[in-house]
């Protein structure tokens, strides 16, 4: 099922970042229309920085054609903003009336019985989009105990996450696909008023 | 460069070429549109009639499901076997979901629509999930730039490939929204991942996959059938990222 396709991957760097805008998809039939839309983005980015490359590769010794390197290129290193960090552990709903139509504060939803255990989530709004989801209640997960295989530890590479002024051409990002939001969470929105 | 937006499956497939014959390329593009909306069809979860919701509802078993529903079943256990349950579209609330898979896929199918008709340089966009041929030009890859998770407008990673796909998933998109299968809570292991490889459909699973394992992924990362795939996440605090690429 999976073909051999020859990939080339190498870096530049320079030039105008072009964002492909999109469409949010359906969340579910009852909660999709709470949600904020993400409007289209565009963004461009003029002035070319200097450019440091580095190998973002190890250098495996057994290379082969149909193997993918890569090369990185770093401009400039932001400072990770807190939008997506922030933890509320509130326990009752604080609503901030703001001017713009969002709502904004945090909200409990339901406990959820699944069929690992109870869950509850609590989301936090900020103008009507969801910035964080807390889980108040965890089921005890029989995960498997972590094994690192010793032959896979010599091909990770490490980095910082970098803001990148490129030329590109195309952009690849998550969008909503998975189901996934509890009833907990349906609940806590529907308590948000959205 | 021709451009055509296709609205589908709740986002918007974006194609481009270089090819300056745009009669072929939109004829292309009206086959690809016809197949999205099959798929659609076929595996929509929020079209009560889709043989997918037939086969949440139990009202169809997958024996008598259609030829492709049964290969994308097929490809999903696959999928599911080889990381471990870390992309599991059975264990969804309200049944088997394999919308974590398929959107790639169809991108990835539909590049036959362009090949058939000649047109050799072409990037396929499906809402994030990238396939890619032939380079802009003989000697210009399609330069991909990675969604900073962070920067809703600034791009983390660019990968440039002539031939290939790139699928990301990640948590910045109205928060974790993907579920950890094995414990059926939101998956906390990365917050943003990017895979590169041949086929989008695998790509977009094992993006998917590694937003729930994070650093954990390395139980399954190096298995030989992903041995032509790049693996790159941000771990789920902070700012540290890995990749990883076959030896």
């Amino acid at each position: 099922m999976i073909r051999k396709t020859a990939l080339l991957v190498t870096g530049t760097v320079s030039g105008v970042v072009g964002v492909l805008s999109y469409n949010p998809p359906q969340l579910n039939a009852t909660i999709a229309p709470a949600i904020a839309t993400p409007q289209p983005q565009t963004s461009t980015q003029s002035s070319p920085q200097k450019i440091k490359k580095t190998p973002a590769q190890p250098a495996p010794s057994t290379s082969s054609s149909k193997k993918a390197t890569t090369k990185t290129a770093s401009t400039k290193t932001k400072t990770q903003n807190q939008i997506a960090q922030e933890v509320t552990t509130s326990p009752t709903p604080i609503v901030t009336p703001t001017q713009s139509a969002g709502v904004s504060g945090t909200f409990k939803g339901d406990t959820s019985q699944t069929r690992w255990g109870p869950v509850q989530v609590e989301i936090t709004l900020a103008n009507g989009k969801i910035t964080d989801i807390t889980t108040l209640q965890y089921p005890n997960g029989d995960r498997k105990s972590l094994y690192i295989s010793n032959q896979v530890i010599p091909w990770l590479q490490e980095e910082t996450l970098q803001v990148q002024s490129a030329n590109i051409s195309g952009i690849s990002g998550a969008t909503y696909t998975s189901t996934g939001f509890k009833m907990s969470l349906a609940s806590a929105l529907q308590r948000a008023d959205l | 460069m021709v451009h055509r937006n296709i609205e589908v499956w709740g986002t918007i497939v974006s194609i481009q070429t270089p090819n300056s014959n745009s009669e072929l390329f939109n004829r292309a593009c009206d086959a690809a549109q016809s197949y999205f909306l099959e798929v659609d069809e076929k595996f929509s979860t929020f079209k009560s009639g889709s043989e997918v919701s037939r086969i949440r509802r139990g009202d169809l078993k997958i024996e008598d499901a259609s030829s492709e529903v049964k290969l994308v079943w097929n490809k999903c256990l696959d999928l599911r076997n080889l990381t471990q349950r870390a992309f599991d579209p059975w264990a969804v609330e309200g049944g088997f979901d394999p919308s974590g898979f398929v959107k790639g896929w169809a991108a990835q199918e539909s590049l036959r629509f362009f090949v058939e008709k000649g047109i050799d340089q072409i990037q396929i966009n499906a809402g994030g999930d990238v396939v890619v041929r032939g380079g802009i030009d003989e000697s210009t890859p399609w330069k991909i730039g990675i969604r900073h998770p962070d920067f809703a407008d600034e791009i983390a990673k660019k990968y440039d490939l002539f031939d290939g796909a790139i699928a990301s998933s990640g948590i910045y998109e109205r928060g974790a929204h993907i579920i950890d299968p094995r414990v059926g809570v939101p998956a906390v292991g990365s917050r943003a991942a990017t895979v590169v490889g041949p086929d989008a459909g695998v790509a977009d699973a094992l993006a998917t996959a590694l937003i729930v394992d994070g650093r954990d992924s390395v139980n399954w990362i190096g298995n030989h059938e992903f041995q032509n795939y790049i693996f790159w996440a941000v771990d789920k605090d902070g700012d540290r990222t890995w990749s990883y690429a076959h030896p």
